[in-house]
């Protein structure tokens, strides 16, 4: 092989010579050898790739640290069951033969709340039943006291001597204020019970 | 008589891929650190990188799709390169894993054009008489072994000279030697024949 063809060193072999001529016309053009503006962004964006991964690295340690917040939020909303639940409720005296709408209500938390308690002094965990199973059962329990309740309601009314009118009004006040705080203490515990399901729903994996 | 020339034309072309043997430092220094600036994120070097590389990989891409394709593929491997270029372990290594990346683009081109468009008229749509004989000749020297057409579109139409080649392509220097000499007999024979017809 002639050096021309290795190295284009040496005497000029005047067929590659032509060759080169003629098919230089086809290379690779000098103007087109600077790099294209695509090409440059692409290294940009390259360089900011490691960036971009420390940005995301910093955001997984957010949601984290987001997560274990509303996990302490979630535990001081159970803290705060337990002090509301444990709260004694005094019942007002039943009118004669009469369960009023507001009674079975205050009745019904009552339940509630003493079923929470024993659920939280027994170390149980909480279970999340659907709405419509707590009230059917409330209900059937409900249907089957019904049945009795009119009965002692009016033989403790019987033997209870009967009351003046300041003192049925001074009752009617205290079942009134109790009424009010049974209320609010209902929006408390329903607003934690909303903000647990809602934690429930969010991350499943956080219900024991 | 021939089938020992194949046999050995085989054995170089099988031991082509051996960056290592085709280290000339004068060529490779340079490549390796702006290899790593650009890993590093540095616009310039990879500008010059491809200041580099690009008749390198015109060439590859010119021995074996259509002229008129070649411009826009050569920007293709470079940004597939740069996309892959931190899985590459060896920075020595680029010229050979370029060259590797370039091959493969022009398979993947043959493989869709295949499956879809029609194969446009290459000399109908280049403009010129001489570029039209240019092409002619291209398509000659496309017509012959791999092996033997890369380098010699290398050498004759990017104008690089045999160690040159090597380095880049991360081929052996014997085997750049033997690829043009047997490369460039076979052409002379082709045209002897084109000429007796």
């Amino acid at each position: 092989m002639s050096d021309y063809l290795w190295d284009k060193s040496g005497e000029v072999d005047p067929e590659i010579e032509q060759l080169e001529e003629l098919l230089g016309t086809l290379s690779h053009k000098p103007h087109a050898a600077t790099l294209p503006d695509s090409l440059l962004s692409q290294v940009g964006a390259r360089a900011f790739t490691h960036w971009s991964e420390w940005a995301a690295a910093a955001v997984l340690i957010l949601m984290g640290l987001a997560g274990l917040w509303i996990g302490s939020e979630r535990l001081d909303a159970r803290a705060q069951i337990p002090s509301l639940a444990t709260q004694e409720i005094a019942v007002a005296p039943v009118e004669t033969g009469h369960i009023s709408e507001t009674a079975r209500e205050v009745r019904r938390e009552a339940h509630s709340h003493n079923r929470s308690n024993n659920e939280i002094a027994s170390g149980r965990p909480f279970r999340r039943r659907p709405l419509f199973n707590l009230y059917s059962n409330q209900n059937s329990a409900q249907a089957r006291s019904q049945t009795n309740v009119p009965q002692s309601a009016n033989q403790d009314a019987v033997s209870q001597t009967p009351m003046s009118v300041e003192e049925i009004a001074e009752a009617r006040r205290a079942r009134d204020e109790l009424i009010l705080a049974l209320q609010v203490a209902s929006a408390k515990l329903n607003h934690a019970q909303h903000r647990a399901q809602s934690l429930t729903s969010t991350n499943p994996g956080l219900n024991p | 008589m021939y089938e020992v020339e194949t046999a050995a034309e085989m054995l170089l072309m099988v031991g082509q891929n051996r960056p290592e043997e085709a280290r000339s430092e004068s060529f490779d220094s340079p490549s390796v650190t702006l290899v790593r600036q650009v890993l590093r994120g540095d616009r310039d070097s990879f500008g010059r990188l491809y200041s580099l590389y690009a008749p390198m990989v015109h060439g590859i891409l010119l021995a074996r799709v259509p002229a008129v394709e070649v411009d826009d593929l050569v920007q293709e491997v470079f940004l597939q390169a740069l996309r892959k270029l931190s899985t590459l372990r060896d920075a020595k290594a680029f010229g050979g894993w370029l060259a590797m990346i370039t091959r493969n683009r022009a398979m993947d081109f043959h493989r869709r054009r295949r499956a879809g468009e029609e194969l446009t008229e290459e000399i109908a749509a280049q403009p010129g008489e001489r570029r039209n004989e240019a092409v002619e000749v291209l398509e000659i020297i496309r017509s012959l072994p791999e092996a033997y057409r890369e380098t010699l579109v290398l050498r004759l139409v990017e104008g690089m000279t045999g160690p040159e080649i090597a380095v880049r392509t991360g081929l052996t220097p014997d085997s750049v030697r033997v690829n043009l000499s047997r490369g460039m007999k076979l052409l002379r024979e082709k045209f002897k024949e084109g000429a007796g017809r």
